[in-house]
């Protein structure tokens, strides 16, 4: 059974299309984070999940209870869903405990007491129940709006952007927490975010998203590895691009020379293609007589970044600190440059 | 839900409204352009003689439209006005239905009828001019054209022009002399006037006193209200009341006047009230609270009004007047008048 | 499961509007289906040009003053620490209770030529009328000052809510950026007030031309003396809508371009702490001239014209007492709080609509539901005759047709339609405050307890209307003050046997009998205090 699933969403907004025949599905216990720059659409496809975002076409179905589709609209109220805002919205006219118990209307103030004590349980913030949403600090406000969607029980968890208006280090922190709380919890989540570094730590699946559709959705690991395209290998990090000639099945001709493939190359002979490369896939050596020219090094602690000019194009490499040589590049060093070995993703020429 | 609930609210309210209109078996309602302070004495005698009680609903503007959309389902049984430019416009419109009774034909002489006895004159009032006590004393023999000589520059006072008492005099001055010479007439006034017209009738008596003019051109019963209230006395005792146009046309009369509206559903009583006010007992009240001259002819003025003397009025036929009307109004626009 | 197709927020919204809207569109229709009698050509041949530049020239002079008198006021009380600043945060706003035709009937008495002011100045110095200058009393300036007075309150109320609302933290940015504090708050907190400020001057712009009663006192001649003129002694029916029609456009253009200048500024303000702990301290000539401005300015506004109906309610005492006048004082009092609940409720309806689906559509709903306080109260009186009295006439020829009891001017003959007219007159100040408030809540709060599990209703009631509840006890207040001094509509649309205080009053004051309005004018003005007191302690002891 899968706790979210979208066939073939499209919204537009005056004339120009935010969603485009976008298709997802969500596993139970899962968390999949919508990532991508603003005004991809990511923050549309979360509403249109709640509710909150008409003149939709498509399905949107939650546990196999269609939500949208031609003949349907089930307002946001009868979604079952909790959803955590970037501001946290809370109400500034109730308190911690009004807020948190907002949505139990139909329960004993006995069964309300218990329920908010066990969510502000969740979130260890059992003691503040009587202070106001402005006595809060930003964290704790978003760990108030967190209990309050959990008190709801919902079947489907929806965060846009919950953890950008938080300080660093409180941001991380909170994020272990929260997804530590919702695999203990079982929830399905859905979230929304620009910031990949969040994705990580967060999803157990990304949906990089891209002019209103996913692009690609899968493991954070997979999506660095074995992007399917530039835009998300440039998206996922740092990236580097040789022209390359098919030569037979298990190589390609490149500036590098000849490189050996791990795996059968499904391409047809002399075909022109671009391989990437991270700049962990190239290894840097000084080399007095070496072809290549260091430009610019960038010291960031465990290693340093460095730009490097060779055959015509510069390359960034990085430098481990902790290997033994612990060797220090300046600009203007001579230097060689090698590809490890590695499975090779490459695009086509466009 | 909540929607559902103050929509019954609504209604509920509705029919409340509605309903608080309740009404009485034998009443007469009346639509009055006058101020009910000046009615009720003779209204209040009605009742107590007839039983029947009156309903007022008063005024200044926009009366006749109110009567003219309900139409059919209107409950105004009579409309009462201050000048007869509304009673022409009110029958001309066709809102008005005629009335034959012998107590009116006798009560009130023929040339206070509508032309087929859709309304009545109730009072009549000279448009008078009051000359200062203090710099120029009675003024036996003036006349309204005098008013926009030279000499009587920077000496006048008066109301707004657009005011309907205004508006009539100007519109006869149109009946006797013509449009042309009545714009000459109008331009002269203007240049005359000590100060742009403003304020009412006792205002310009006022500033006669405190000396800003020396001659106001104000209606006859105004006078009488001013000498009853100690307060206002001294403003009163500054001026004396002339009688225009003696010698020549005869001073210009306006009347207040009522008539029967066409759908009236309390006819009878409507016209029980008509008969009433022309009677003796309301016009000698008109004549004593209010100053104003009763039309029946055997009911004699109060005897400060008749200490004014007797005087000739203006016999040119109201009809011919109230033609003028827009004429009138059109011609105050073009010497920008007022402004 | 719901249906997409059927949506009653959005159908309820707009049948409100449209019987908010059918007075006006009633004039138009039955304007241009009659025969054009060449007065509007008349008109254009000769005063128009002076009609047009006068109402153009008050109202100019009306928003100039109020935001004189406002401006400063505001921001004293908001932001400087004086003595007696607490009273004067509430007591200016009391002004509003001063309907203006009183005001006027007050200070021409007392300043005309042959008024106690001038009459002392003469036996003083022993002077003749021609030996001293005097200002004219009734001109046109007269009049915007006369109107001013009266309607500076709307913008010091919407002011001072605007900078106690602003967070201090930008202002004291710009102090530390170098900017002296009179000078950020010219480049602060006056543009971070402009939609405070729009809002304001476009009511006191459209109160002031659609006043007759004051203008026409003070012999000031504007467009709308040229609407009665044309229609009620010309009978010109066309071109006073023509008339009509040019100020309404003018309005629309006025509104729609602010709030297009304005477009990119929506914000949602967050819990703004205010600057209630970092006033300014006034010392020294700033505390005098502070303390001297807002004084005079209560003192003119208010307890002058107060003193002076006093005076002549004591000295005619006996005689404008009326047994009648306590119920003159009901009819008054709750013909006022109905209509004030019910243009709140209209208030809501469309603002709601609006926040459920945003769009032109919904924005248009709220522009054309306040079109009706631009529009002298006499026109709409007449306008609200027509839709009634045509319904009335269709029901009753139906009830006919059935054989049943014909129920005569079921609507038009009742109070009903009284109830409607100042609904058409002032729901706009009602969805004017809301909508100001509503704009502030976050839409977060919206999606949030939608997603917990309350419908759009519900969310009304349980997020949204208890944080705008101080905006709506605002409308309350003002749409209640507005309907106790309301004159041209109620006069033309009452039922028989109905009088309120204020058209018990204008009997007198059309006839400029000072003496005899004093004391039910000082009943309007007291009733209208009461309210404001009750509800503005209300509303300080909670924040």
């Amino acid at each position: 059974m899968s706790a979210l699933n979208i066939q073939n969403l499209s919204c537009s907004y005056q004339k120009t299309a935010v969603l485009e025949n976008l298709d997802l599905s969500l596993h139970d216990n899962e968390i999949v984070c919508l990532l991508g720059e603003s005004g991809c659409g990511k923050t549309t496809l979360l509403r249109a999940v709640a509710g909150l975002q008409t003149e939709l076409t498509g399905q949107i179905s939650i546990r196999q209870k269609v939500l949208n589709d031609p003949q349907t609209y089930i307002p946001p109220e009868l979604r079952k869903i909790g959803l955590i805002f970037q501001d946290y919205a809370l109400f500034p006219h109730l308190n911690v405990f009004d807020n948190v118990a907002f949505s139990l209307t139909k329960m004993t103030k006995q069964e309300k007491q218990q329920r908010v004590q066990e969510v502000l349980a969740l979130v260890q913030l059992s003691d503040l129940s009587a202070r106001f949403p402005h006595q809060l600090s930003g964290g704790q406000q978003q760990r108030i709006a967190i209990a309050r969607a959990l008190a709801y029980q919902p079947d489907l968890m929806l965060l846009d952007e919950p953890f950008s208006n938080l300080d660093q280090h409180v941001r991380f922190q909170l994020i272990h927490e929260i997804r530590q709380l919702f695999k203990q919890r079982q929830m399905s989540a859905l979230f929304v975010t620009h910031s990949k570094e969040e994705g990580f730590a967060f999803a157990d699946r990304i949906a990089l998203m891209q002019a209103g559709k996913i692009v690609q959705i899968d493991t954070a690991q997979k999506l660095y590895r074995k992007p399917n395209s530039p835009y998300v290998a440039n998206f996922m990090g740092q990236a580097n691009y040789i022209d390359v000639q098919v030569v037979d099945k298990y190589s390609y001709q490149s500036c590098f020379g000849l490189l050996g493939s791990n795996s059968v190359i499904e391409q047809t002979i002399g075909k022109q293609l671009r391989l990437l490369l991270r700049p962990e896939h190239i290894e840097i050596t000084p080399d007095l007589k070496g072809e290549a020219l260091v430009k610019q090094v960038d010291f960031q602690g465990a290693l340093q970044q460095i730009s490097v000019q060779f055959a015509g194009q510069e390359f960034t490499v990085r430098y481990s600190n902790s290997s033994s040589e612990c060797l220090a590049f300046s600009v203007g060093d001579r230097v060689s440059l090698t590809i490890s070995n590695h499975e090779f993703v490459t695009f086509e020429n466009c | 839900m909540s929607i559902k609930k103050s929509l019954t609210v609504l209604l509920a309210g509705t029919s409340a409204l509605a309903s608080s209109m309740s009404f009485a078996a034998e009443e007469v309602n009346v639509y009055s352009y006058r101020q009910p302070f000046l009615i009720e004495p003779m209204m209040k005698e009605f009742t107590a003689e007839t039983g029947v009680k009156v309903n007022i609903l008063f005024a200044k503007k926009g009366l006749i439209e109110r009567i003219k959309r309900e139409g059919k389902l209107s409950t105004a049984d009579l409309m009462l006005t201050s000048d007869f430019s509304r009673l022409t416009m009110f029958t001309e419109e066709g809102l008005a239905q005629p009335v034959d009774s012998d107590i009116l034909n006798k009560n009130i002489p023929s040339q206070f009828h509508g032309a087929e006895k859709q309304w009545y004159a109730l009072t009549s009032r000279a448009r008078n001019i009051y000359s200062s006590v203090e710099r120029v004393g009675p003024a036996p023999t003036i006349t309204y054209q005098d008013l926009a000589t030279p000499a009587f520059k920077g000496k006048v006072c008066m109301r707004s022009g657009k005011h309907p008492y205004n508006v009539s005099l100007l519109a006869s001055i149109i009946a006797h002399e013509g449009e042309a010479k009545a714009k000459t007439w109008l331009e002269g006034l203007k240049a005359n006037l000590a100060r742009k017209p403003q304020g009412n009738d006792r205002a310009q008596v006022k500033a006669v006193k405190e000396g800003l003019c020396d001659y106001a051109l104000t209606n006859s019963y105004y006078l009488g209200k001013m000498l009853n209230d100690p307060k206002q006395v001294a403003w009163a005792e500054s001026v004396h009341i002339n009688f225009p146009n003696q010698a020549t046309t005869g001073t210009h009369v306006n009347v207040s006047g009522i008539a029967l509206t066409k759908y009236a559903p309390n006819k009878n009583n409507a016209i029980k009230l008509m008969e009433f006010l022309s009677g003796d007992v309301a016009q000698q009240m008109y004549a004593e609270i209010n100053y104003e001259y009763p039309v029946k002819e055997d009911v004699q003025p109060s005897k400060l009004v008749a200490s004014w003397g007797k005087f000739k009025a203006d016999d040119i036929k109201l009809s011919d007047i109230a033609a003028q009307h827009q004429a009138a109004i059109k011609l105050l626009d073009e010497v920008k008048f007022d402004l | 499961m719901i249906s997409k197709s059927f949506n009653l927020y959005k159908l309820l919204p707009w049948v409100v509007t449209c019987i908010l809207l059918s007075p006006v569109l009633a004039i138009f229709f039955s304007a241009f289906s009659t025969d054009e009698s060449g007065s509007f050509q008349h008109l254009i041949d000769t005063v128009l040009s002076t009609y047009i530049s006068n109402s153009l020239l008050v109202i100019v002079y009306v928003v100039l003053l109020s935001i004189l008198f406002a401006l400063p006021c505001a921001w004293f009380v908001a932001c400087c620490e004086f003595p007696t600043r607490e009273k004067l945060q509430w007591m200016l706003m009391l002004p509003l209770a001063m309907p203006p035709y009183i005001i006027a009937i007050v200070y021409t008495d007392l300043l005309d030529f042959a008024g106690p002011v001038q009459l002392t100045i003469r036996a003083l110095f022993d002077w003749q009328p021609s030996d001293y200058y005097f200002p004219e009393v009734r001109t046109l300036f007269g009049a915007s000052v006369i109107l001013a007075l009266s309607l500076f309150p709307y913008l010091y109320l919407l002011l001072r809510g605007a900078f106690l609302t602003q967070s201090a933290g930008l202002f004291h940015a710009a102090r530390t950026l170098g900017v002296p504090p009179l000078r950020a708050f010219w480049r602060v907190s006056i543009p971070l007030s402009r939609s405070a400020m729009a809002v304001g001057v476009s009511l006191i712009a459209m109160e002031t031309l659609g006043d007759f009663a004051t203008v026409n006192y003070f012999a000031v001649h504007t467009l709308t003396t040229a609407i009665y003129d044309t229609w009620l002694e010309l009978g010109s029916l066309t071109t006073a809508a023509k008339i009509s029609s040019l100020m309404l456009l003018a309005i629309v253009i006025l509104i729609s371009l602010e709030s297009y200048s304005r477009r990119k500024q929506q914000v949602y303000q967050r819990n703004g702490s205010g600057n209630t702990e970092l006033r300014f301290v006034l010392t020294g000539w700033q505390k005098w001239g502070v303390l001297a401005f807002t004084w005079s300015l209560l003192a003119f506004s208010l307890f002058i014209p107060i003193a002076t109906l006093l005076y002549y309610a004591v000295n005619y005492f006996n005689a404008s007492l009326n047994n009648d006048l306590m119920q003159y004082t009901l009819n008054s009092l709750w013909l006022a709080f109905l209509v004030a609940i019910l243009s709140i409720l209209v208030a809501l309806l469309v603002n709601f609509y609006q926040r459920l689906s945003p769009g032109l559509g919904a924005k248009s709903s709220i522009r054309l539901s306040s079109l009706g306080y631009a529009v002298p109260g006499t026109v709409v009186a007449i306008g609200v005759l027509i839709p009634l009295t045509s319904i009335d006439l269709w029901l009753n020829d139906v009830l006919l047709g059935l054989d049943l009891k014909p129920v005569g001017l079921l609507l038009s003959g009742s109070l009903v339609i009284l109830v409607l007219g100042y609904l058409v007159r002032f729901s706009a100040i009602a969805v004017g405050s809301i909508d100001s408030n509503l704009v502030q809540v976050s839409p977060s709060l919206d999606f949030a307890s939608r997603t917990l599990g309350n419908g759009p209703v519900k969310t009304l009631w349980r997020v949204n209307i208890p944080l705008i509840r101080k905006g709506m006890l605002t409308a309350f207040i003002l749409v209640f003050i507005e309907s106790m001094k309301e004159l041209p509509a109620a006069l033309l649309l009452r039922p028989f046997n109905f009088e309120t205080l204020a058209t018990y009053v204008y009997q007198f004051v059309s006839d400029e009998m000072i003496e005899l309005a004093a004391l039910p004018a000082l009943m309007i003005i007291g009733l209208g205090l009461v309210p404001f007191i009750v509800v503005n302690r209300l509303l300080e002891k909670k924040t």
